[in-house]
């Protein structure tokens, strides 16, 4: 059984026929139980990459398996994936999105669910439309952590929100993930997940600049991550 | 899964389809109540004024609430389609361990029930506001005859099979009108921005292509006088196979261009989805 939870080889995605596309060419491995930051400044192709591994874009050329599979049902059945978006249903109460998710994902653990919600006191019966965004962000978190999946996908899950979420958001991934599973964060504030990452993949104009581990960037470059990432991506 | 997706549709939807129901069937019943009056058998005048002002208005309001459930059902649905697929709520939806097809086709057939539902408790007001009296009666008894009669002298023997032909064609026609949508807020979402005037562009485009053929067709009848005579003496001689394979051959088309609309929804949504 292979030790990658997710490859990709040339891939490619352009959004039109003409101009730059957002993804060039990427040859990408990452092994399973890992926490792998995605980084990379604004429009450099990291959305469109998450995107595309959970299934909600289609390559334009090129290889991508994850667990060894092609996107689709099976995939999506492992990969949890957390978007830079709110999708929440604004009529449904916090238990009916529980519920749902429960519903359709076989890995879902609903007492997790309920616990952290109970934690943060979120009322149960409130309907997600009239959370405040914060509260919208931390069930949206809750949700996608709440799962045993085999690969975590984060898109900005730290981006907006105040410190103290922000701690909150950084503590509960790494309090859910488990040995076997592998998190996948896209994010540009780097500072704040450094801590929790083990690997880093630097992304520009849609291309793979670098894939290495935070020891080796730091015994190398004699740098932390966000050091040598301000230094690499410097104007 | 796809009992799962159908409970959630039953969710979101009974939301609007219970109260609507609801209030036809309460107005049918209000106008029954309203009409167990007579005006004219009232001596006291501004009472007899008052109960047929009262007719009037429930009359009104019925034929309002009918027309109400069909078009607020439609529009409910479309904002489900949209919102749940391809607005924000897409971003769940679409990485649900489901085919965007299953999707689609889970949407499609539910909107039928609910259009069908429809149909019945429209069927079912009818009946409440005719339950005893004569005037509604005798208008369901006039419908009926008249029907019987034309399928009668068209030579037909069974009238229960044409109604079980019609509503095959009921359900066809409803498929059809929904796939249309559905396909519309496929390619509308194509576009980054006014995704929903994309999707009316799109209805409209198809609008007109079937004017376009329609015209064509109507014009070919100037050139084809004779073969036009000649189909039109074949149907003479035996209208109720024509009526027949008419209703079969807009059974198929309907069933042919759902089909159609489906594979375009799922092509758009698999391969060209842009979400919010």
């Amino acid at each position: 059984m292979s030790d990658l939870i997710l490859e990709t080889r040339a891939l490619s995605k352009r959004y039109q026929k003409v101009g730059a596309p957002a993804l060039w060419n990427v040859d990408l491995e990452v092994r399973k139980g890992r926490i792998v930051g995605l980084l990379g400044p604004n429009g450099s192709g990291k959305t469109t990459l998450i995107k595309m591994i959970a299934g909600l874009l289609t390559p334009t050329s090129g290889e991508l398996l994850i667990d060894g599979k092609a996107p689709g049902t099976e995939t999506k059945a492992i990969v949890s994936y957390l978007p830079d978006h709110n999708f929440l249903t604004g009529w449904m109460t916090v238990e009916d999105t529980i519920n749902y998710h429960a519903d359709f994902f076989a890995d879902f653990r609903r007492d997790r669910a309920l616990d952290m919600t109970g934690r943060l006191g979120l009322d149960l019966r409130q309907k997600t439309k009239t959370l405040s965004k914060g509260n919208q962000e931390k069930l949206e978190l809750i949700l996608c952590m709440s799962r045993d999946a085999g690969l975590y996908l984060l898109d900005e899950p730290i981006a907006g929100v105040d410190p103290a979420t922000r701690d909150y958001i950084l503590q509960t991934i790494l309090s859910n993930y488990t040995e076997n599973s592998t998190v996948l964060i896209s994010t540009h504030l780097i500072a704040d997940v450094e801590p929790a990452l083990e690997d880093v993949i630097f992304l520009r104009e849609g291309r793979i600049l670098l894939q290495s581990t935070v020891d080796d960037i730091r015994e190398k470059e004699g740098k932390s991550v966000d050091e040598y990432f301000r230094e690499v991506f410097k104007w | 899964m796809v009992k799962k997706l159908f409970k959630y549709e039953w969710i979101s939807g009974r939301r609007f389809i219970v109260p609507l129901s609801l209030v036809v069937l309460g107005l049918a019943v209000l106008g029954r109540l309203v009409y167990l009056f007579d005006p004219s058998e009232i001596s006291f005048v501004p009472l007899s004024i008052v109960l047929s002002l009262s007719q009037g208005l429930v009359s009104f309001f019925n034929v309002l609430g009918v027309g109400a459930l069909f078009i607020v059902s439609e529009i409910m649905l479309i904002i489900r389609f949209y919102r749940n697929i391809v607005g924000q709520e897409g971003y769940l939806t679409m990485t649900l361990p489901v085919t965007p097809g299953t999707h689609v086709l889970v949407k499609t057939v539910f909107s039928v029930i609910v259009s069908l539902w429809n149909v019945i408790v429209s069927a079912c007001a009818l009946l409440i506001l005719g339950i005893g009296t004569n005037v509604e009666m005798e208008i369901l008894n006039d419908l009926y005859f008249a029907a019987s009669s034309i399928i009668e002298s068209l030579g037909a023997v069974n009238f229960a099979f044409y109604i079980v032909e019609g509503f095959i064609a009921l359900v066809a026609l409803f498929f059809f009108q929904f796939s249309l949508l559905y396909a519309c807020i496929s390619v509308g979402q194509l576009l980054k921005k006014h995704r929903v005037l994309g999707a009316v562009l799109a209805y409209i485009a198809w609008y007109l292509f079937t004017q376009i053929l329609g015209l064509i067709f109507t014009f070919s009848m100037f050139f084809l006088e004779g073969p036009i005579e000649t189909l039109f003496d074949i149907i003479v001689q035996g209208p109720a196979f024509w009526l027949h394979a008419s209703i079969v051959f807009f059974i198929l088309l309907y069933a042919a261009l759902s089909l159609a609309f489906f594979a375009i929804s799922r092509h758009m949504l698999t391969k060209k989805l842009n979400l919010e």
